[in-house]
């Protein structure tokens, strides 16, 4: 006789209903939007990005290379469950990523852009003034613009107002894998902004995409956390699922912090 | 009278930085001599952004500059 406690049939789902992360013309069930760079491999990219469950996917554009014109990743990329993201990446002028949006549309894309107006070649970290005005010009134009920016509080404001439909503050910078460096300025970006919040870089693994989401925010943007990790199919399940974790404890809400011990045992009644 | 240089004969170019020689009449001869064709993928001459319907009736010239872009992974 077996009285171990059996599990349930089927693990129950959340309990608490959450809609999808919605900007433009878009409606994504997951919350996580994945990358396509630094995979070892396109095969364990499109595995990868399978487990992830993402329904979004950043690309970059770039020349092709004359010495091997066959190697086209869109053979990897599932389009049918997946929208393309094209980003502006090693742009460092205005003008730079305006003509990488005009580009995208000759490659059959929507107006949709990943605007990322590099400031400092060093540290990589985003131009502030420079992606101000890409939004401002590209929203102006129709398009559908996710700005990539720092996690100051002004600027995500001002781009908020300068037309992007999402706001993505990094967590810390890009590929460091450092996580969520700023908290107290992601919450507040969260809480004063009307459009959704995307962190954006920094993520390192699947406990940084649990911690940023129950910050509230709308969704995470993670590519080196997944692609430099040691099993990247194993890491986009963990992401996944904890990018799914936070954001159900936000919703859930937690509980107050206390300074003293509070038993969660009865202390009466022996 | 100048005589225009167009389809004399192979004209030397470069291809994303890469230099060609190439006997391609048009942007859209050159996309199929590489076999680049059926690829999505934008096209600048000299800097200048080619449109897909106007690759057909675009001419090469000597010392053009031709870019072929594509998507590669990024995040």
């Amino acid at each position: 006789m077996n009285d171990a406690p059996q599990p349930l049939p089927t693990s129950p789902d959340s309990t608490i209903a959450d809609g999808p992360l919605e900007f433009g013309p878009y409606s994504l069930h997951s919350r996580m939007i994945v990358g396509t760079g630094k995979f070892p491999d396109f095969p364990t990219m499109q595995a990868a990005h399978r487990a992830s469950a993402s329904q979004m996917v950043t690309v970059a554009l770039r020349r092709v290379d004359m010495k091997n014109p066959a190697n086209n990743i869109l053979n990897f990329i599932d389009t049918q469950r997946m929208h393309i993201l094209p980003n502006t990446a090693g742009c460092y002028t205005v003008d730079d990523a305006l003509k990488i949006a005009e580009l995208t549309l000759e490659l059959e894309l929507p107006k949709l852009i990943k605007i990322e107006v590099i400031g400092d070649e060093k540290t990589l970290m985003p131009c502030p003034i420079g992606t101000l005005e890409a939004t401002r010009r590209l929203a102006g134009e129709g398009w559908t613009v996710m700005a990539y920016c720092s996690d100051d509080i002004v600027l995500c404001q001002r781009l908020e107002q300068a037309g992007a439909a999402v706001v993505m503050p990094l967590g810390s910078p890009i590929g460091s894998g450092r996580g969520i460096l700023n908290p107290g300025n992601i919450r507040i970006i969260k809480e004063l902004l009307s459009v959704p919040v995307v962190v954006d870089a920094g993520v390192g693994t699947a406990s940084d995409c649990a911690l940023a989401m129950e910050l509230g925010i709308d969704g995470i943007l993670l590519n080196t956390a997944i692609a430099k990790s040691g099993n990247p199919v194993a890491m986009a399940a963990a992401c996944r699922d904890a990018t799914r974790a936070g954001r159900t404890a936000f919703l859930a809400g937690r509980m107050e912090k206390r300074a003293y011990a509070s038993a969660s045992s009865p202390m009466k009644d022996f | 009278m100048e005589q225009v240089k167009t389809m004399s004969g192979p004209l030397a170019i470069s291809v994303n930085d890469e230099p060609k020689t190439t006997s391609a009449g048009s942007l859209g001869g050159l996309l199929e001599e590489l076999g680049l064709h059926e690829r999505r993928c934008a096209t600048m001459v000299n800097g200048e952004i080619v449109r897909r319907p106007d690759r057909g009736a675009t001419a090469l010239r000597e010392g053009d500059k031709i870019e072929i872009i594509a998507m590669v992974g990024g995040g």
